[in-house]
């Protein structure tokens, strides 16, 4: 324990503070333009000086460890000269042009100039000229810019990305990307929030509002399972922006471009208004009591003529916990069926059924920070930058703060530019490359240097005999050498992470590859804390543990969609499975097939064009509930702005219809349904291991026919079905496309740019290329997000929960 | 050897591959005699940097341009020795001769002119580089007879 | 006095490593590898050794430093990036003498159980490149370089790493970041390099003209290196002496050596027997000093309590014909050119001071304008983030202190108190 003393009080600190640190823990105010908690110290705005007793120059306190029997002034006439000076400096040439900027009311510089004056500085200067940059949600206003270099150090430091960065030296330096293009980045926006001044602007909140007009609510954002904290920014009823505020919520500050910029798709064209019944082949607005009518007489009709179990309900991972328990008790008490699921079903449910085979575990949540401080952090075939982005920043912190990062992975995806060593692996075959791992660890003998008492050794043992180093490199790609040395390297560490995504989105992992991870762990002898795979969406942990899934002999999603007429209601909330779900063709015959498709949404999705009737449903931040992220973390969504037209809470749909089937489920408001879940019983297990031995085969691997294999996903930019909903990130990207890459492109005469026909054994599409070199020779990615490309009429469904790549092959168009 | 392999090449002399960044930026510079786009380019794909990373680099260091020049750069100090030594009367003489002033290019595309900050060669002075030469004690008399060399 | 750094460069063949070993060159590597790296240290800690490259920090102290972390590898850097303006002080050794350097460095090395080095040297001395290459070359060939150094089993490489003007990469922790492929701009301290440097591993930089002293401290041992110079720091040490005086060049001579002595007796004394009006001692950022210190000791602890400082050791004589005015004003362009722009005090006030000193030598300037220019001078003094903005600080206060009757000249009569300036 260090103690010093600050302006006269004795304070505590631990070793690493620095002066700064200090101060802000004990409410010490010290001025700071530069200083960003994220990110090293960088001591060039000086206004941080102090002054401490014995030293000859004032201290930037940023960058000066506090030390024991320091005696600290951080408020003395020599200070305030020395900040008045370099605030003087700093506005000889920033524009006065406060009252048209947005920052005006919450920018740093004008509130520092404010307490140290004057208002004019001695030096007169010319003002800068630079064009102000706009780009589709970033507008950069180089003149403002104080060169603080914040917004540098974010992008690259902390994003990995390096968009930006300070062009030129001394007075003529200027932040800016390498040619002054327009921004081509991530968009995270994350330089936004770091600007203390009003350099940086989101362009969709350009000239909205002055910021004092501002009411601020805090939020959970409703992407990805991270479950950030959004600060949401209203005017009038509306939300103009979004902001991360440092220190708030799981990320602490952090935001991706989606919960940044994506909250407008509340506001998208195809939100619902009213309910719509179809009449004669056309969908007719009616009311809400001739829905619900509607709605209650067909389903009761068709229990009573073909029992409760011929109807079936999709729940959704981005409604909230209320809607979804309100939907599992809907069915199970007014309809009494068990048919019911999630889209997680098609990818996280394997997760947890993996770790119930191999840990013997219910539930494994993940914990956002765990990369951080782990000697060797494996990533395995996942983009988890783009799909869970602030999960993702650890990754690369921990790669900073010196954990090595091995990245199997066949797309130079961001985490693949940072790795320590990236094995570009032949999509889809991961489960190959951890069980060469396991095969290694046990030619090591490291079964021997422990006592390991989990079931199954000699299944495993025998299961993976044939993954040599030799046969793994066949099967994966990657060189017997970086093999080995990475295998090394992973067993061999103090402290270990595997971590990966399984996602209803992507096809090229299953359960197989869950299996292999965790034998390969608890070989290591690593619980299931060692195993890292986040939930895909805002609730969809919370929506499986809320029983949103068979818990008895119900039918599942494959039960369901995938089996044309084995039900003939489906009650779909808040999903869209035409759009996110594989094979789309067998979907629709399925749904077409059905007498009574219900859809209850918040916007008229693809699966809606079929429905029989459509309910408007309240969307985030219209109504309160509670989201809970990958960490098993409940977290409150409050209600912000008023509904869209005669939408309401997906809760209070099932509440009333409940009724009207005679069958009132008794949960009156927000609050008892709020205390009924939290009495649910919490869902345990306690740790069991077992290997499950995992053997790799693909089930439609290339052949001549079909030599390339697709793999789909999430961008960055995008997530799921929803985002495309939101204007600013439409401005990024709104168009379907297929990434190829430069060698595949020149083998079958694809341009860049130019529509293909992609073909694989069950349907076909028209799509642009993009050649690329993040891809290799051989893949294809394709992003899920575009209905209009109905990519996944080219995929299957795997009920067996095996990876489920897709062989294609090309015909450029003519 | 291809510039990639050279650049490749030069990185193993650092634990870092970053390391070979300025050497880099040297390689691709003798090429064209300044750094285009794709010059930046061909740096950042082979060490596996951001072009802005690239482009922050090279625009901090002075020896580094970024657009093209003459076929022969003079880099001409003008710093207090040489400028004592009468090194400004130079750059007037160069200009009225060859209409060049400092930081500019002669519109045939012979020369390009810059003031370079203290070339080490104080005792010396006034002192300049042409490309790589080194010329010393210059005066009024021998300068053009030095710069008339270099076509 | 006899020459020890520059011994033989009057040779034609004196960069070439036959010539070097023909005058006995690489035989304190061979003492060397018969004592303990840490008998070396020893050794140069008595010796008492002060980095040559402005700062003056004990040699040994920073090896000691150093070689105590325990994180390995360790990387030695030679500082050859000699900016400052006024000095050439490494350019003989460099160009003419580049084995003494490359024997110095693979002693260090050996001390310091450092296996990789650069050679840190400034875009703008592409002769001295080429020199370097070579001699590295012949000391790979002989043996002298790679994996077993003159059969002792030691590993030591060593390869040149060429800036590309940047006046800050000369402050070591730029240099550092550089080496690294950033922008050479200064890191904070601590950690300093010699725990954390390059790559994060313990680094020392050292200039060249430090590490062309070692092989001579090794061969002639503490005792007798310690008689050189004056005793509080002692040695030979390179002067650079330029401007108006009659022989300009680098002179190799005891330290403490008055500075007349320098300018009257070495150089030949101010040129065409005209008026010394002022002296910078060690390079642009050095503040000036008037003729009545000329006999002050040229040393590390003597200019400092004269107000100025060794610096480079790059003397910088002014005769009655230059006005000083112009001077300030052109070190100030300097500085303002080679600020990093990372600090505000920096980035902003040597543009703001090259502004004032423009228009007060341009015939503009104003009253007051005196004043300003202290008032931010001393703004910047001991706030920046390095020193480059403390010279710049020092350079106008020096001026100010010392001539400001003739700042004031300028101002009042708007033309230059020295007619040629």
């Amino acid at each position: 324990m260090i103690e010093l003393t600050i302006n006269g009080r004795k304070l505590q600190a631990r070793k690493g503070m620095t002066i700064l640190d200090v101060a802000r823990e004990n409410n010490i105010y010290i001025p700071h333009l530069c200083w960003d908690r994220r990110l090293k110290p960088y001591g060039g705005c000086r206004l941080c000086l102090v002054e401490v007793e014995g030293q000859r120059k004032l201290m930037a306190s940023c960058s000066s460890p506090a030390e024991n029997g320091m005696v600290v002034h951080t408020d003395t006439p020599a200070l305030r000269k020395a900040r008045k000076t370099v605030l003087e400096l700093l506005l000889v040439h920033h524009p006065l042009d406060c009252p048209i900027c947005d920052k005006a009311g919450e920018c740093s510089l004008q509130d520092l100039a404010y307490k140290y004056g004057p208002s004019q500085s001695r030096f007169y200067g010319e003002r800068k000229h630079d064009p102000e940059a706009t780009s589709p949600l970033i507008d950069r206003n180089p003149n403002r810019c104080i060169l603080c270099g914040r917004c540098v150090r974010v992008c690259w430091e902390h994003q990995g990305v390096g968009a930006i960065n300070l062009i030129g030296r001394g007075f003529k330096t200027k932040v800016s990307p390498a040619f002054e293009e327009t921004l081509d980045c991530e968009f995270c926006g994350q330089c936004i929030d770091a600007c203390p001044v009003g350099a940086l602007g989101a362009k969709p909140y350009k000239y909205r509002a002055r910021a004092w007009f501002l009411e601020s609510r805090d939020s959970i954002c409703p992407y990805c399972a991270v479950g950030c904290t959004l600060t949401l920014d209203v005017r009038e009823g509306r939300i103009l922006r979004v902001r991360g505020v440092d220190g708030k919520g799981v990320n602490r500050g952090d935001l991706c471009g989606k919960g940044r910029f994506g909250f407008d798709f509340i506001y998208g064209d195809s939100r619902l208004t009213s309910p719509l019944i179809r009449t004669d082949g056309e969908l007719k607005e009616v009311s809400w009591e001739e829905a619900l009518h509607y709605v209650a007489g067909r389903l009761k009709a068709i229990k009573e003529e073909h029992g409760p179990d011929a109807i079936g309900a999709i729940g959704s991972p981005r409604t909230t916990l209320e809607d979804n328990y309100m939907l599992a008790r809907f069915m199970r008490e007014a309809v009494g069926t068990d048919n019911l699921d999630t889209s997680a079903r098609l990818g996280y449910a394997w997760v947890l059924k993996g770790v119930e085979e191999t840990y013997g575990i219910r539930l494994n949540p993940v914990r956002l920070d765990s990369p951080v401080g782990k000697d060797a952090v494996l990533v395995i075939e996942s983009d988890i930058t783009s799909t869970h982005p602030i999960f993702g920043l650890k990754f690369l912190e921990a790669k900073l703060n010196g954990s090595r990062l091995l990245v199997v992975e066949p797309r130079k995806t961001k985490l693949a530019r940072h790795a320590s060593a990236w094995l570009r692996i032949r999509p889809g075959t991961s489960t190959a490359f951890l069980n060469g791992l396991v095969r290694y660890a046990l030619a090591g003998g490291v079964h021997l240097k422990k006592e390991i008492t989990t079931e199954g050794l000699e299944e495993l043992q025998e299961s993976v005999k044939d993954y040599t180093p030799q046969r793994v490199s066949e099967m994966t790609g990657i060189a017997e050498d970086d093999f080995t040395e990475a295998a090394r390297e992973f067993i061999t560490a103090e402290s270990r992470l595997l971590a990966m995504t399984v996602s209803a989105a992507e096809n090229q992992k299953g359960i197989e590859t869950v299996r292999a991870a965790a034998n390969l762990l608890m070989l290591l002898g690593e619980g299931p804390e060692a195993l890292q795979i986040p939930a895909d969406y805002s609730n969809t942990y919370g929506a499986w543990l809320m029983g949103v899934r068979p818990l008895g002999k119900g039918r599942d999603l494959y039960g369901m969609l995938y089996s044309p007429g084995a039900v003939r209601a489906l009650y779909v909330m808040g999903e869209d499975p035409l759009v996110t779900m594989p094979d789309a063709d067998r979907i629709e015959e399925a749904l077409k097939g059905l007498d009574l498709l219900i859809v209850q949404d918040i916007r008229m999705s693809e699966t809606a064009k079929l429905a029989d009737v459509i309910l408007p449903a309240a969307s985030w931040a219209e109504k309160e509930g509670t989201f809970m992220n990958a960490e098993g973390l409940p977290q409150p969504v409050p209600k912000v702005v008023a509904a869209t037209g005669d939408s309401i809470a997906d809760w209070m749909i099932l509440r009333n219809l409940a009724r009207l089937m005679g069958h009132d489920l008794g949960s009156m408001d927000l609050e008892t349904l709020q205390d009924e879940i939290s009495g649910l019983p919490p869902e345990t297990g306690t740790q069991r291991w077992r290997f499950a031995p995992s053997d790799w085969r693909l089930k439609e691997g290339p052949d001549a026919e079909y030599p390339v294999v697709l793999v789909t996903g999430n961008i960055m930019q995008h997530s799921g079905a929803l985002s495309v909903m939101s204007k600013s990130l439409s401005h990024v990207l709104s168009d379907a496309f297929v990434q190829i890459s430069p060698e595949d492109a020149a083998k079958f005469g694809v341009e860049d740019g130019g529509f293909i026909r992609i073909v694989s054994r069950r349907d076909s599409v028209f799509i642009k290329a993009r050649v690329s070199d993040e891809i290799p020779e051989g893949m294809l990615f394709v992003p899920v997000h575009f209905a209009h490309a109905r990519v996944n009429a080219l995929t299957f469904a795997s009920p067996d929960g095996t990876a489920h790549l897709t062989a294609v092959r090309l015909e450029p168009k003519a | 050897m291809d510039i990639m392999d050279e650049i490749r090449d030069l990185s193993r002399k650092y634990p870092d591959r970053r390391g070979a960044l300025l050497p880099a930026l040297y390689v691709v510079q003798k090429e064209a005699g300044w750094l285009s786009q794709e010059a930046l380019d061909t740096v950042s794909r082979a060490l596996n940097l951001p072009q802005a990373t690239v482009k922050g680099v090279a625009t901090f260091y002075a020896m580094y341009k970024h657009r093209p020049m003459g076929r022969h750069l003079i880099q001409l100090c003008t710093n207090v020795a040489c400028m004592i030594m009468g090194a400004e009367r130079l750059v007037d003489l160069i200009s009225g001769r060859y209409g060049l002033e400092p930081g500019g290019t002669t519109d045939d595309g012979r020369f390009s002119l810059v003031i370079m900050e203290c070339i080490g060669a104080c005792d010396r002075a006034p002192a300049m580089l042409v490309d790589t030469d080194f010329h010393a004690d210059l005066t009024a008399d021998n300068i053009f007879e030095i710069l008339e060399k270099y076509e | 006095m006899e020459r020890f750094l520059l011994k033989n460069i009057d040779s034609p063949d004196s960069a070439g490593i036959g010539e070097y070993l023909r005058t006995g060159g690489y035989a304190s590597l061979k003492k060397a590898f018969g004592m303990e790296p840490a008998d070396i240290i020893a050794e140069v800690k008595a010796a008492g050794l002060r980095g040559r490259g402005g700062a003056g920090f004990p040699t040994g102290m920073k090896w000691d430093f150093a070689s105590r972390d325990p994180k390995f590898p360790k990387y030695l850097i030679c500082n050859a990036d000699e900016g400052e303006p006024g000095t050439f002080k490494d350019r003989p050794i460099l160009e003419k003498n580049p084995h003494l350097l490359i024997e110095g460095m693979v002693i260090s090395a050996y001390a310091l159980k450092s296996e990789r080095g650069y050679i840190y040297l400034r875009g703008e001395y592409p002769h001295a490149r080429a020199v370097l290459d070579k001699a590295i070359a012949e000391a790979y060939e002989a043996g002298f370089l790679g994996g077993d150094v003159a059969g002792s089993g030691f590993r030591f490489d060593l390869s040149v790493h060429q800036g590309a003007g940047a006046y800050i990469c000369g402050e070591e922790t730029a240099l550092i970041d550089s080496i690294e492929g950033r922008r050479g701009q200064p890191r904070i301290k601590p950690p300093f390099p010699v725990n954390v440097g390059a790559w994060g591993k313990p680094t020392v930089v050292n200039n060249v003209e430090t590490l062309a002293n070692i092989p001579l401290i090794v061969s002639m041992g503490a005792g007798r290196y310690s008689e050189i110079g004056n005793p509080e720091c002692p040695g030979p040490k390179l002067f650079s002496v330029s401007c108006c005086v009659e022989r300009p060049g680098v002179y190799e001579l005891p330290m403490g050596i008055p500075l007349r002595e320098i300018i009257y007796e070495h150089a030949g004394g101010v040129r065409g027997g005209r008026e010394l009006k002022a002296v910078i001692p060690g390079g642009i950022s050095t503040p000036v000093l008037t003729p009545d210190v000329l006999d002050c000791p040229m040393d590390f602890v003597n200019l400092p309590k004269r107000g100025s400082m060794l610096g480079s050791g790059a003397v910088m004589v002014f005769d009655d014909t230059v006005c000083l005015v112009r001077v300030c004003w052109r070190a100030m362009r300097f500085f303002e050119h080679e600020s990093c722009g990372k600090c505000t005090p920096c980035r902003e006030g040597t543009g703001w001071m090259r502004n004032i000193l423009e228009r007060m030598e341009g015939g503009f300037g104003r009253d007051g304008d005196i004043e300003l220019l202290q008032d931010i001078a001393r703004s910047i003094m001991g706030k920046t983030f390095c020193p480059l903005g403390d010279g710049a600080a020092g350079v106008v206060l020096g001026f100010l202190r010392n001539f400001s009757d003739e700042f004031m000249y300028h101002i009042t009569n708007k033309k230059c108190l020295a007619e040629s300036g």
